[in-house]
């Protein structure tokens, strides 16, 4: 299981972002939110079929990247790439069974975040 | 004696159980023998009928085993997702049944064409597949599977602007003290919070999201008597006006419930529910004994397809949803028409809530459901 902690930027930034997604509530505290499961994000829907949960799943994953790089500053880890990153968001996503703290642990992978490693 | 669909259900059960104690550690084997005994506690001296009977109609215990860590460590498909779930057939209320909801969907393999400032492009190629079946045919609502091969050209424009490194440094110390923050109310009420969204809302800007595929898949009902390969194009919009959620007028009820109510402290639409569509055209290819071969007209024909699909909160836990689906028949023929089976609409709407209590509504029908049905239901489940 991954380690869902305040001191992993990863971990932090993934929740902050998913909450400026609007797919957690606004009053879901940082400490709680590891263990929530895709299918209890707000664009997961019963109703919907593959193709749309599909769509929507690669759209917010191209948000989620594009917030890392160009807001937040981060930068692709070494021997990553745009389309590894995207594809792992797409797909942890599309898994009814992962949490946010799986998510953040692939974004630890694909990502080094702003000034991650000096902890500001 | 059993009937034979609950022999076939305890065999599943089974089936998934053994490969767990073929190759699963010793450190798990006893956890889930000792689970299991905690769950069977109020069971005992039960007869064996009457145990099957009882797991057959209460699958929210069938799903709680499914979700061991056991059965976490060693699935058989990492993204293969299961739910046991209890059918109700339309229009009788008596026959009830258990059934297995499925769904498997993964990108197999992706590159990027161009990947701009905020600006993507790339290919993938990706499986699907989904569906309900039900133990016993008869109790399945919606008896209807689908699956496909699908190679996809996807395109995204706008979502965020660049930022300072200032701005980056300001918004790594507001998140570290977010994040220590351990009550819900305060979280809400945080003016720090409050100061965090008006910053995303100002450099977050509205996305276009296109996702075109070329596909090759099948359509059936459960017991492949009736089946259609297919073979189209289909096409995935999403536009999301992250910065401007005003733009989104179908969130706008839910948005004065949530004010009205106190969850919002402003009028405030979501530009993250922004409705999601879909198109699709397929050569559809029929196949097995269905309506088309006893009327005569089992030829290859053109089909049209649509969905909408919109989510919101009204508060902390309580969603509404609704999905509207089209299927229409290019050029049918005659005959086709006159049974109404060249065009099918089918809406559903839900609104669940956080206790399990949810109330759902359905209008219509899908492929293969010979039968136009309105069902409201209200209902409660139960989650461990």
């Amino acid at each position: 299981m991954s380690v869902w902690n305040a001191n992993n930027r990863a971990c932090t930034t993934t929740w902050l972002t998913l909450r400026v997604m609007g797919q957690i509530p606004q009053d879901l505290v940082f400490r709680d939110t590891g263990q929530v499961k895709m299918n209890e994000l707000m664009y997961w829907g019963e109703l919907s079929s593959l193709d749309i949960k599909q769509t929507q799943a690669r759209s917010l994953a191209v948000t989620m990247d594009n917030i890392f790089r160009m807001i937040r500053g981060a930068k692709y880890e070494e021997g990553k790439t745009n389309q590894q990153a995207i594809t792992d968001i797409t797909n942890t996503f599309l898994d009814a069974e992962k949490t946010i703290a799986d998510l953040a642990e692939i974004n630890d992978a694909n990502y080094y975040f702003w000034k991650e490693d000096i902890g500001v | 004696m059993f009937r034979l669909h609950k022999i076939y259900t305890f065999c599943l059960i089974i089936a998934f159980l053994l490969p767990i104690y073929g190759y699963s550690q010793d450190s798990l084997i006893v956890p889930l023998e000792k689970f299991v005994d905690e769950q069977m506690a109020g069971f005992q001296g039960i007869s064996s009928e009457s145990l099957l009977s009882y797991l057959l109609e209460n699958p929210q215990l069938l799903n709680k085993i499914l979700q061991h860590k056991m059965f976490e460590k060693n699935r058989f498909l990492k993204d293969l997702n299961l739910e046991f779930k209890t059918f109700k057939a339309n229009g009788n209320d008596s026959l009830l049944g258990l059934g297995l909801a499925y769904s498997y969907q993964r990108d197999i393999a992706t590159t990027t064409v161009e990947n701009r400032v905020a600006s993507q492009t790339g290919l993938s190629l990706s499986l699907q597949s989904q569906g309900n079946i039900a133990f016993d045919r008869n109790t399945n609502p919606a008896d209807f599977l689908d699956g496909d091969f699908s190679f996809h050209l996807y395109r995204s424009w706008g979502g965020a602007v660049m930022t300072s490194d200032s701005l980056r440094d300001k918004l790594n110390d507001m998140e570290f003290k977010l994040a220590q923050i351990t009550d819900s109310e305060a979280l809400r009420t945080s003016p720090l919070a409050k100061e965090v969204t008006r910053i995303f809302q100002e450099y977050m800007t509205s996305q276009f999201y296109l996702d075109f595929a070329l596909r090759g898949g099948l359509e059936t009902n459960q017991n492949f008597t009736q089946k259609q390969y297919v073979f189209g194009g289909k096409l995935g919009i999403d536009f999301k006006p992250w910065g401007s959620g005003y733009l989104n007028f179908f969130d706008w009820p839910f948005a004065a419930v949530r004010f009205l109510a106190g969850y919002d402290q402003e009028l405030q639409p979501r530009g993250s529910s922004f409705p999601t569509l879909f198109f699709g055209v397929d050569q559809v290819v029929p196949s097995g004994t269905d309506y088309r071969t006893v009327i005569g007209d089992s030829s290859n024909f053109l089909r049209m397809r649509g969905e909408i699909a919109f989510r919101t909160p009204i508060n902390r836990s309580s969603r509404f949803e609704a999905n509207l689906r089209f299927y229409k028949e290019i050029s049918p023929e005659e005959v086709i028409k006159q049974i109404g089976q060249d065009q099918h609409l089918y809406f559903a709407a839900v609104i669940t809530t956080g206790s399990g209590l949810f109330i759902s509504y359905t209008n219509g029908k899908l492929p293969f459901d010979l039968r136009e049905s309105q069902v409201y239901s209200l209902g409660f489940e139960y989650n461990f």
